[in-house]
């Protein structure tokens, strides 16, 4: 039989684990056997079968007789103790070099799990919907003449339908209306209204609006709850706002809701738990669409595409692919309104946005409603978090490769004693290990404390989660990674001193590389710390810069009361009108359909008259009354403003420089010859207004257009003498109440008011200042930690330089001077990435301050005081000791 | 007894190398307990008993010729010591003086 049995090779792997665990003195037997075992098996039952068993043979050798010890250390336990107690000693010992390594590393770590949080959350929007991979937004995208006019989700109620209709992929569909300018909702109890409330988050949607997103019904039924045209659907809190902390069913009582768009009175049919923050959209109530349909708005010949103040969610069936349902749509609107899209020059295409994506990748170009994320935040955030991570690792490496100096004479008696080197690297290992502990216990007890601070700042609820497998996950990354990853190189260092140089106690010697090396990460620490605060100083300037910028209006002295939701009567609103500008301090009352900062009525097409619809362009359209551009000192620079009328086409037009740089209608003064065609109506132009900013200050100035008002119930805007502001208060709220009962009255300056627009960028400016002031201080305990090392390590030369008449200035310059010329080395290498990151940051801003050479200069001298502070705070103390005890210490 | 105590495979082994003198060696071992015993043991448990063994001293070992079907690697071929010879006798007696203390009847009952 030996005779049939050939030799074949091994398996490879199983063969080298083998060789690598088994005791030499076995090997050969054993390895023999196996071989022989699997050349048999390899005759009889073929190579699969042979290369299996020899696996398994392998395996199964791996038996503690078999082994041989992988450790040179008999028992590892007993020096991991003693190591533990040896870190402990030395920690307690040196308790301010413990104090600033652990704290400089816990405020790191509880820095990243901050972020970690934030960007868990932004990356976790709409994903509670249990059909989310599925339930899609849909888009249009517009070209005039083949030119790209952006993309954006609002179109006709028309659109819906037909998709459904056209598009088989599409399972369900919903449109939304959202109730534009709210609505003042009361409750209705025996018949009468009571507790109004002024209400923004109102949605008209349709049934299929149920199915297609996640709603977790309280009460109510969650298939029927909108079908019924004059039903209701309120969240929790919205429940307990009306109702009190605890209520009974509320379903079936009654609502009315009051703004002008379906005013009437709503059964509750359901209750459904608040959405949370990470939706993209919010809501307090739904109405039924069938209601808002129902208007003569929506319900007259040729307004199903034209009225676009719709948009519409879709649920693609499960099989089908968003990129097949997309193919079918684009050119949906073409076949519906082919002539109206051709003359107007236009091309429609339709696409599909998965709901989960809107937040963070919105294709939207325009507005999105809510505050919306951006992709590039989210990067932006995790590489700070990176480098804050890298800062406190540097630091730590940085004071415990410092430290080596007063524990060259502990390594050299070890080493003289026998002690491996492998030996002392495990001992700093096991204290990095520790520090690395503390410091992340630490930081989870930070966390906590900061997390509601910065979340305010940030601009999001966050709750601290520990329990997130992501968050859980990068702490036990941290445990293991940390102590070996910070406290490999310190180890490094620390063991390979020389035996007897150590013990001399001349340790470092002038080749070494780890001054080098430390010196090459402090420069790095200030290159992130300069950039960071150059960042912040650029983002809190822009931020002031658009504060008090000259808009081209008067705002700060202008009191702007919201107008009532509920229908009012002319005589109403005349008599608030005639009694607020009888009070003392009010020195102007205007009326208007929006004011400064809360956007512009409305977006539509215009063009110079005389040309055909190719030229049309977008201008935006803002009806105010005759007083208005006074309140509000605009400044008219050719033609007049408008003069009190009841008819609204004989006033004409007035318009703002950019339009009639749109339009070319040359000179300010010659537009005044010229008409302009505004969505088919051909109106006059009667004056010509400075440029002025209406939106924030990101938006360039673009065509605007004034129409006039005779009265609107929407805005009232008070001239108001400062020294009588709480008169005029007190006024409107009487007068208010009086003239619009049942309606809360809400009033602004709108100063304060337009600068809400910046609430992003405000947060924005809070997290650079919370991460630059984090980086000024790491990198301060860096240099720190370099400069007290060299100052011990210079001792004596210090000692000789003093007793031969130096003095402590001289001495102190002679050292701060090195790590002043690191800090200079940091910052000529900062400013081209400082120039690169504000550069592109004020590109989102149409008006912004220019880069200047102040920007780079006041950071760095800024960095180069706290830098020359704590080096002196060492230089100074070893200058000033007396240079006997230094000269003495041998 | 401690100590000297003889497992049940282990004697099983103790008494292949017996039977395969003089060239008893891991394999052949492996093999001749499943030719007379029908029991499939995997190569390793074999090995664990035959350190053990030799632990105890009850056998010794000395590498013999390398094969080309071992991979070139030399066998180690295994014999039972005298005080391997003497513990595999006394546990013979043990059994012997079990066996004979069983009443004949107990026999009789099949």
């Amino acid at each position: 039989m030996n005779q049939t049995i050939q030799d074949h090779k091994p398996p490879r792997i199983p063969q080298r684990f083998l060789r690598w665990y088994c005791k030499p003195e076995l090997l050969e037997d054993i390895e023999g056997d196996i071989h022989e075992d699997f050349n048999k098996r390899y005759t009889r039952s073929g190579k699969r079968h042979a290369h299996v068993y020899y696996f398994l043979d392998v395996v199964r050798f791996f038996r503690p007789f078999v082994i041989k010890k992988l450790f040179k250390t008999q028992n590892r336990n007993v020096m991991f103790k003693l190591n533990t107690t040896i870190a402990f000693r030395h920690l307690a010992k040196n308790k301010l070099y413990s104090f600033i390594n652990i704290t400089g590393l816990a405020i790191g770590i509880a820095a990243c799990l901050i972020i970690a949080h934030y960007v868990i959350f932004q990356l976790s929007y709409d994903k509670f919907h249990d059909n989310a991979d599925r339930v899609y937004r849909v888009h249009n995208q517009t070209f005039q003449n083949g030119e790209d006019l952006g993309t954006g989700f609002y179109s006709g109620y028309a659109l819906g339908p037909s998709l459904i209709r056209d598009v088989p992929e599409i399972e369900m569909q919903s449109r939304v209306h959202p109730y534009y300018g709210g609505a003042v909702v009361s409750k209705v109890v025996d018949s009468v209204a009571v507790t109004p409330f002024r209400e923004q988050d109102i949605l008209f949607v349709e049934p299929a609006f149920l199915q297609m997103f996640t709603f977790n019904f309280i009460q109510g039924n969650h298939n029927t709850a909108l079908d019924d045209p004059s039903s209701i659907v309120i969240t929790e809190s919205t429940m307990r706002k009306y109702f009190g902390n605890e209520p009974n069913v509320v379903v079936g009582q009654v609502l009315k809701v009051d703004g002008g768009w379906a005013n009437g009175h709503y059964r509750i049919s359901g209750v459904v738990q608040d959405f949370p923050a990470n939706s993209h959209f919010q809501f307090d109530f739904l109405l039924p669409i069938k209601r808002v349909l129902m208007r003569d708005q929506y319900t007259e010949e040729g307004t199903d595409w034209g009225w676009t103040n719709f948009y519409s969610y879709v649920m693609l069936s499960p099989q089908s692919t968003e990129a097949a349902a997309e193919a079918k749509m684009a050119d949906l609107m073409h076949q519906y309104i082919p002539e109206q899209l051709e003359s107007d020059g236009q091309k429609q295409v339709l696409s599909l946005q998965n709901v989960p994506d809107i937040h963070l990748r919105s294709e939207v170009t325009g507005d999105e409603f809510g505050a919306v994320g951006d992709i590039k935040s989210v990067y932006f955030m995790v590489i700070i978090a990176a480098f804050i991570l890298l800062i406190a690792w540097i630091n730590f490496i940085n004071l415990s490769t410092a430290k080596a100096t007063e524990r060259s004479l502990e390594v050299g008696i070890k080493k003289s004693m026998g002690a491996l080197r492998p030996q002392l690297m495990s001992q700093f290992l096991t204290e990095s290990f520790w520090v690395n502990l503390f410091a992340i216990v630490l930081a989870i007890g930070l966390t906590y404390v900061f997390m509601p601070i910065l979340s305010e700042a940030l601009g999001v609820i966050l709750e601290v989660d520990m329990t997130n497998p992501l968050i859980v996950g990068a702490l036990l990354a941290l445990i293991l990674a940390g102590p070996v990853l910070a406290g490999f190189y310190p180890a490094l260092i620390l063991s390979s001193f020389k035996t007897v140089t150590a013990l001399k106690g001349r340790f470092v010697s002038k080749k070494s590389h780890a001054f080098t090396v430390r010196k090459g990460l402090v420069v790095f620490q200030f290159i992130i710390s300069t950039f960071l605060i150059a960042g912040t100083f650029t983002v809190s300037r822009q931020l002031n810069f658009m504060q008090n910028q000259d808009t081209g209006i008067d705002m700060s002295r202008t009191l702007a009361i919201k107008g009532p939701d509920t229908n009012v009567s002319f005589a109403s609103f005349e008599a608030f009108k005639n009694n607020m500008e009888q009070v003392a301090g009010v020195e102007a009352f205007s009326s208007s359909r929006s004011i400064p900062g809360n956007g512009y009525n409305w977006g539509t097409e215009a063009r110079r008259s005389g040309t055909d619809r190719s030229n049309n362009g977008t201008v935006n359209v803002t009806w105010v009354d005759a007083t208005f551009l006074n309140t509000y000192g605009i400044e008219v620079i050719a033609g007049r403003d408008f003069t009190e009328a009841q008819r609204q086409a004989r006033n004409g037009m007035i318009i703002n420089e950019a339009t009639v740089k749109a339009f070319g209608l040359g000179s300010p003064e010659n537009a005044l010859t010229e008409k302009i065609i505004l969505s088919g109506d051909t109106m006059a132009i009667r004056g010509v207004v400075k440029d002025h900013n209406w939106q924030s200050l990101h938006k360039a100035y673009g065509p605007a257009i004034f129409l006039y008002r005779f009265a609107s119930a929407d805005f009232f805007s008070l001239g108001v003498n400062p020294q009588n502001t709480d008169k005029v208060i007190k006024a409107a709220e009487r007068e208010f109440e009086a003239a619009f009962p049942g309606n809360p009255i809400e009033y602004y300056f709108v100063d304060d008011f337009f600068n809400r627009q910046y609430q992003e960028d405000k947060a924005f400016a809070n997290i650079f200042k919370a991460f630059s002031a984090f980086a000024i201080f790491a990198a301060c305990l860096g240099l720190f930690g370099l400069a007290s090392y060299s100052v011990v390590q210079k001792a004596k030369e210090i000692g000789i330089r003093r007793v031969l008449g130096a003095s402590g200035t001289h001495i102190t310059i002679l050292f701060s001077k090195r790590y002043l010329i690191l800090t200079i080395i940091a910052n000529a290498i900062a400013i081209p990435i400082t120039y690169y990151g504000i550069k592109s940051w004020l590109e989102n801003f149409a008006f912004s301050i220019g880069i200047t050479a102040e920007l780079f200069l006041v950071p760095m001298a800024l960095l180069l005081i706290i830098a020359t502070l704590t080096i002196s705070l060492q230089t100074i103390r070893a200058a000033m000791a007396n240079p006997v005890k230094n000269l003495r210490s041998e | 007894m401690k100590g000297t105590h003889l497992g049940e495979f282990q004697e099983l082994v103790l008494l292949s190398i017996g039977v395969l003198y003089p060239e008893a060696y891991g394999v052949g071992i492996k093999e001749e307990i499943y030719a007379k015993t029908g029991r499939k043991v995997t190569l390793s448990t074999v090995h664990a008993a035959l350190n053990r063994l030799e632990k105890k001293g009850l056998i010794k070992s000395e590498l013999g010729e390398a094969t080309k079907i071992r991979g070139g690697k030399r066998k180690r071929y295994l014999t039972i010591t005298a005080y391997g010879i003497k513990m595999l006798s006394e546990s013979r007696a043990q059994r012997e003086q079990f066996w004979n203390a069983i009443p004949k009847v107990v026999f009789d009952v099949n």
